[in-house]
């Protein structure tokens, strides 16, 4: 009975998708109907013939009715095809191909630095809150929040990866460990400004459940050490942070596309920053659907693992 | 009867190390194998920080400053360190179970986490115990409602969920704080059943502290009366509730309703109010609102004596001249009611 609880609550979410990702693509399918000019005379040219204008309308479906130019986008999308960029050159769909796994490691590696990070500071700060450390880590949550992604990519670059050589500068890899390797840096930099975040709502977690009649309950059983830490503390203060991570996946992507450009990473990020120079707006449509997508299943994600870790949230 | 638990001297104190309040001074009292302990006071007399005390659990800011605690094993009083009797000795039940049982984990996780942390049990060998345990509390469904969640039950059952935790690690003690405040009356009504009945079936000891004088008269064997950090008088309830031998106690049984005060007739409250723990009187302390004060109160140093012609030991001076007939409390004194819990 509990159980289907847990799993009806997942459907339940599930199903509550469907209408946000449609919402998502008419949404999508509308910037581009709100694009000037006309799309006709983008392809054929400035001195096209009416009748030439009139026949490559035909050839994109632009006489159709708006309703069903929308049913045909959704088809397109369906079978994966996203148009070709405006140089005609590539499929919008073959550059996402190309470019999802490197924002996607990307993105992966930075939430594990998030999570190490702000794990490991929000234990320490919450040690003695108010404390010396807890205020040191304070200042540098602010600083972490307020520094620039490029300006930190840039000095982790000269400082760091020069200096060194254990990491490259800029690019990516072609084999998992180089991969890994392009991806530390970067990954720092967008956890540094993510981080300080997460790590506020955990120490603030982590200090209430120390201080909750069930933590002082479970220590007069005799739960202690790793367990109380584990069961009583962690588990409690967790669920704030993991919503706030999902939330915080705008926040990572809008980074991704500043640390992709600064490292210079082929990744979706880094295709946006050139569409958006080359006023290319397949890709740029092609591009904003699928972050768009992330944010909603990450959502989801973020929603079905707080339902597993504190089950007074499913209603 | 012998002794099982004994505190002497405890003084608590908070604020800066250099001008210190306490809270608690110099408490103490003993439990005996099997006795129920009644801890009474007005709110702020500091009945729950000497509660906490017992098992080392002082919330933030609030230090033991003194005193020994003691737990009888093998035959001797020893003092303890707290880890040696949490979750082995020294049990507790707190008042409030929506706020006391974690929210993330299922009850009979939740019951057992206890000895699963102490004795390393396997989460299999603890489902069936704590279906036993749930049982024993008189849970009317233990094996499903040891799948559910606290915010599931109700409050009276989240209670009894809290009490079977307690019990989970055999303790010989169990510290009760205010454990039926939080409810209705007719679920108090259960709760106190249940503890009364547990503690004859386990030979348990039971501290309960409260400041519901009926709750005390119904389950405890002997009981302290806590005034303003102190115990003031201290004895067996019989005696304390027909014969107090401090005019705290007495006025504080005055204005306890009993089955014939009319509804109509306003209790008789003590006048004025318990001084806090920063500004409290020299002396004695209940001084500015007892009618029997003398000069020399106000100079007293805090004893608890044995009171002659009583078996009780009271704090105040004047107890010989307190005289009077003893009070009429034989309403308060009808059995526990019958039943089972
Ligand atoms: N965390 C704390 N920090 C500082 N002082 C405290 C703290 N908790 C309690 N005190 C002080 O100790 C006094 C006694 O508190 P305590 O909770 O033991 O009273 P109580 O007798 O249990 O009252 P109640 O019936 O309201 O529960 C309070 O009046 C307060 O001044
Ligand atoms: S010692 Fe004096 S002031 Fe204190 S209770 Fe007794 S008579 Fe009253
Ligand atoms: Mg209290």
């Amino acid at each position: 009975m509990i159980h289907s609880g847990r799993f009806g609550f997942v459907g339940r979410r599930l199903l509550q998708a469907i209408p946000l990702t449609l919402v998502l693509l008419l949404l999508v399918f509308a910037m581009l109907k709100v694009v000037p000019g006309d799309p006709a005379m983008q392809v054929a040219g400035p001195r096209a013939s009416a009748a030439t204008l009139q026949a490559i309308r035909v050839q994109l479906g632009l006489d159709q009715p708006v309703w069903e130019q929308f049913l045909h986008y959704l088809g397109r999308i369906a079978t994966g095809d996203f148009g070709t960029t405006a140089t005609g050159s590539t499929k919008v769909g073959t550059l996402i191909a190309s470019g999802a796994p490197v924002t996607l490691v990307l993105l992966a590696v930075s939430t594990v630095f998030t999570v190490l990070i702000a794990g490991a500071t929000a234990l320490l700060a919450a040690r003695r809150p108010d404390g010396l450390v807890d205020r040191m880590i304070n200042v540098m949550a602010a600083f972490g929040v307020g520094v620039p992604t490029f300006w930190l990519g840039i000095v982790l670059l000269a400082g760091v990866a020069l200096p060194t050589g254990a990491f490259p500068i800029g690019g990516w890899g072609d084999t998992p460990a180089t991969v890994l390797r392009a991806a530390v840096l970067p990954a720092l930099a967008l956890s540094v400004s993510v981080a300080p975040v997460l790590m506020a709502s955990l120490r603030s977690g982590i200090v209430e459940a120390r201080r909750s009649e069930y933590h002082a309950a479970a220590q007069a059983a005799g739960v202690r050490g790793w367990k109380l830490t584990r069961g009583f503390v962690l588990r409690n203060a967790a669920v704030p942070p993991v919503s706030l991570l999902a939330a915080l996946t705008t926040l990572l992507l809008s980074g991704a596309v500043v640390v992709e450009s600064t490292f210079g990473l082929p990744g979706l990020g880094l295709s946006l920053t050139q569409a958006a120079q080359n006023r290319d707006f397949n890709v740029i449509q092609g591009l904003t659907l699928v972050f768009s997508l992330a944010v909603v299943v990450v959502n989801l994600v973020g929603d079905v693992l707080v339902a597993f870790l504190d089950p007074r949230v499913m209603v | 009867m012998s002794p099982l638990l004994r505190i002497t001297d405890l003084v608590l104190e908070t604020g800066p190390a250099a001008a210190p309040v306490r809270p608690v001074s110099h408490v103490g009292f003993e439990v005996a194998h099997g006795e129920a302990f009644g801890l009474v006071g007005e709110s702020g007399s500091g009945k729950s920080l000497t509660l906490r005390a017992v098992i080392g659990l002082l919330p933030e800011g609030v230090r033991q400053a003194g005193g020994t605690l003691e737990l009888e094993r093998d035959g001797a009083m020893r003092p303890y360190r707290f880890a040696e009797v949490r979750g082995r000795g020294i049990g507790m039940v707190f008042q409030e179970p929506m706020t006391a049982l974690n929210p993330t984990m299922r009850v009979g996780d939740l019951v057992t986490a206890g000895p699963r942390a102490r004795y390393g049990w396997s989460r299999r060998a603890a489902r069936s115990r704590a279906v036993d345990l749930l049982a024993e509390v008189g849970m009317p469904d233990p094996k499903a409602q040891a799948r559910m969640w606290p915010h599931q039950l109700s409050g009276g059952l989240r209670q009894r969920v809290m009490i079977a935790m307690a019990l989970a690690t055999e303790p010989s003690v169990l510290l009760c704080d205010e454990p039926t405040t939080a409810l209705d009356v007719a679920v108090q009504d259960q709760i106190l059943r249940l503890l009364h009945r547990i503690r004859t079936e386990r030979g348990l000891s039971i501290v309960f502290v409260t400041h519901d004088l009926g709750v005390v008269r119904r389950l405890c064997d002997r009981v302290a009366v806590m005034y303003a950090g102190q115990v003031v008088e201290t004895g067996r309830v019989e005696e304390v509730f027909t014969r107090p031998t401090h005019p705290y106690s007495a006025g504080l049984l005055r204005s306890m309703p009993t089955q014939d005060t009319p509804r109509d007739r306003p209790l008789a409250a003590i006048p004025g109010g318990q001084p806090g723990a920063g500004d409290r009187p020299e002396g004695c302390r209940f001084a500015p609102r007892c009618g029997h004060a003398l000069p020399a109160c106000a100079g007293l140093a805090h004893v608890l004596a044995a009171v002659p012609g009583s078996p009780s030991r009271s704090a105040c001076i004047r107890v010989a001249d307190l005289g009077g007939p003893p009070l009429d409390r034989e309403a308060l004194l009808s059995p526990l009611p019958g039943g089972t819990a």
